[in-house]
């Protein structure tokens, strides 16, 4: 509300004409506008035409009925409703992390369970960087020429579940090529994927053998990451800060994992008794998402309504 | 391109609410949260949309391409949060950005058109009234016409006014102190207050 206490012995202005009109003035302003009304019948026949207007106005959006109003482009808002909801699913998962408290912030974020190996490099702080931007300093890579090669031999690892590559052309990011990360402490492959802008989002996928929880990775500046872990499978993604992302890119990993044929999900094996899978619920492992990431979404206009990002702060997608 | 064939818009809400509505009735209940949601929210979009422009068809068109834009571009890690903001602000854009590529604008409503579908009000007294203020409201510049049906059609705050137009606030009520006055002029009801008034 514009007329706050402070204002409340400012002179009548037309705005309190209008906002009398329209009902949206504080109880004292209203009445020092009714008294002001006895004293100037001019401004009272304007407002009280004003509201006049308005109920007329209320009237005529009454009055008109849409015949076909169940039946408007029926595919167009089948289409966007799937697409909205889409959006409430995840801003419901994102919630959830948040809930699970399991901090990812931009700059700095922990790690779990990843289990020890021993005779293979350690996973230590700032090693998920180098991990995913230059594998090669830190593990023997092997960059396979078809993704599925490298998601088939992380399958391996699974006890004979398989993997499948995530999707996110839907996302406008197109997959570059997977690696699979040799010699380290846990069976875990790279992929890489690429929108039109040329920013990379990264992909780590390993295997969790033990309920050993290391924590690692520091994000360089201007990098933001996301990491949770599905029963024996935990995942990174890392991407710039500013890339609108990653939240659902998440919930595409998953969904892509749930969502495998052939074989018991992922989830499912979490929540079954397994020696080698450990018994660690998504949402205790999920990391945060991006908060308040600025998007990119292309916005003809200053204004900006209200949208919900991940966390519940203020986002930045724009009016189209 | 629209299908112009059902753009019919009527007066007569007790016709609407009343009458045989099981096919309607059927999709209503099948539809989500989301879904329902989205129908009321385009309905409050034509109704502004054909108040705005005058003319069914071309409302419906402007809905439809507001939609296809919104649904092109959102992107589900940025839900909405606010949908009818969202959608009328999307609108505007695409109103604004049709008038840019005709080079025009038309600050008229083809009110015939309009009022050639309000029928069968509760009473001729009101035929006539809403037949008035439509003529009125075709008279407004479109810049005051929007502010004038956000806020006294839709309801709407007069900061999420400002928002949906991408203007300051205070522009917003300069707009709707201008449209009303403008208004009261143009109205028969106006006039008669003010006879009221003299007496």
């Amino acid at each position: 509300m514009i007329w706050s206490l402070f204002h409340r012995n400012k002179p009548v202005g037309e705005a309190d004409l209008q906002a009398w009109a329209d009902g949206r003035l504080p109880p004292a302003r209203r009445h020092m506008l009714d008294a002001h009304f006895a004293f100037h019948p001019e401004d009272a026949v304007r407002a009280r035409t004003y509201r006049e207007q308005r109920e007329l106005l209320g009237r005529l959006a009454d009055s008109l009925v849409f015949e076909d109003a169940e039946d408007f482009r029926p595919e167009l808002l089948e289409a966007l409703a799937a697409r909205l909801e889409r959006g409430r699913r995840v801003r419901r998962a994102a919630m959830a992390a948040a809930v699970a408290g399991i901090l990812a912030v931009s700059g700095a974020t922990a790690w779990y369970g990843i289990p020890d190996r021993s005779g293979a490099p350690p996973i230590t702080q700032a090693a998920v960087p180098d991990l995913l931007f230059d594998p090669s300093s830190f593990a023997t890579t092997e960059e396979v020429a078809a993704e599925e090669d490298s998601i088939g031999w992380l399958g391996k690892h699974l006890a004979g579940r398989s993997l499948r590559r995530p999707d996110l052309e839907t996302l406008g990011l197109k997959f570059v090529r997977g690696s699979v990360l040799r010699n380290l402490q846990t069976p875990a492959i790279r992929l890489i994927y690429e929108d039109e802008r040329g920013s990379k989002l990264y992909i780590f996928v390993g295997v969790v053998r033990g309920e050993e929880e290391q924590a690692f990775g520091i994000v360089p500046e201007g990098y933001i990451s996301l990491q949770w872990r599905n029963g024996p499978v935990v995942f990174a993604l890392i991407a710039p800060s500013d890339s609108p992302q990653l939240v659902y890119a998440m919930q595409l990993v998953s969904d892509s994992v749930e969502k495998e044929e052939g074989g018991q999900s992922l989830e499912a094996a979490a929540a079954a008794p397994s020696e080698k899978a450990p018994q660690a619920s998504a949402a205790e492992k999920v990391a945060t998402p991006p908060v308040g990431d600025p998007g990119t979404v292309p916005a003809a206009s200053e204004s900006e309504p209200a949208v919900v990002p991940a966390g519940g702060e203020q986002s930045a997608t724009k009016p189209l | 391109m629209a299908d112009r064939s059902k753009s019919t818009a009527r007066i007569g809400r007790e016709e609407a609410g009343d009458g045989p509505l099981p096919r309607d009735g059927q999709k209503r209940r099948g539809r989500d949260a989301v879904g329902e949601d989205l129908v009321q929210h385009v309905t409050a979009l034509r109704r502004y949309a054909l108040l705005l422009i005058g003319d069914p068809a071309e409302a419906d068109d402007l809905v439809q391409e507001a939609l296809t834009r919104v649904l092109v571009h959102t992107r589900a890690w940025k839900p909405v949060r606010d949908l009818r903001a969202y959608l009328f602000t999307t609108l505007h854009n695409v109103f604004v950005d049709g008038h840019r590529r005709r080079r025009m604008l038309r600050d008229d409503i083809p009110v015939d058109s309009l009022a050639g579908r309000l029928a069968t009000p509760p009473s001729q007294m009101d035929r006539l009234e809403l037949r008035d203020l439509a003529k009125a409201l075709g008279k407004l510049p479109t810049e005051q016409r929007q502010v004038v049906l956000l806020i006294g059609l839709e309801g709407m705050s007069y900061r999420d006014a400002a928002r949906v137009l991408g203007v300051p606030i205070g522009t917003v009520m300069s707009r709707l102190s201008r449209g009303r006055e403008a208004l009261r002029h143009l109205t028969h009801r106006g006039a008669a207050l003010k006879l009221r008034v003299v007496k």
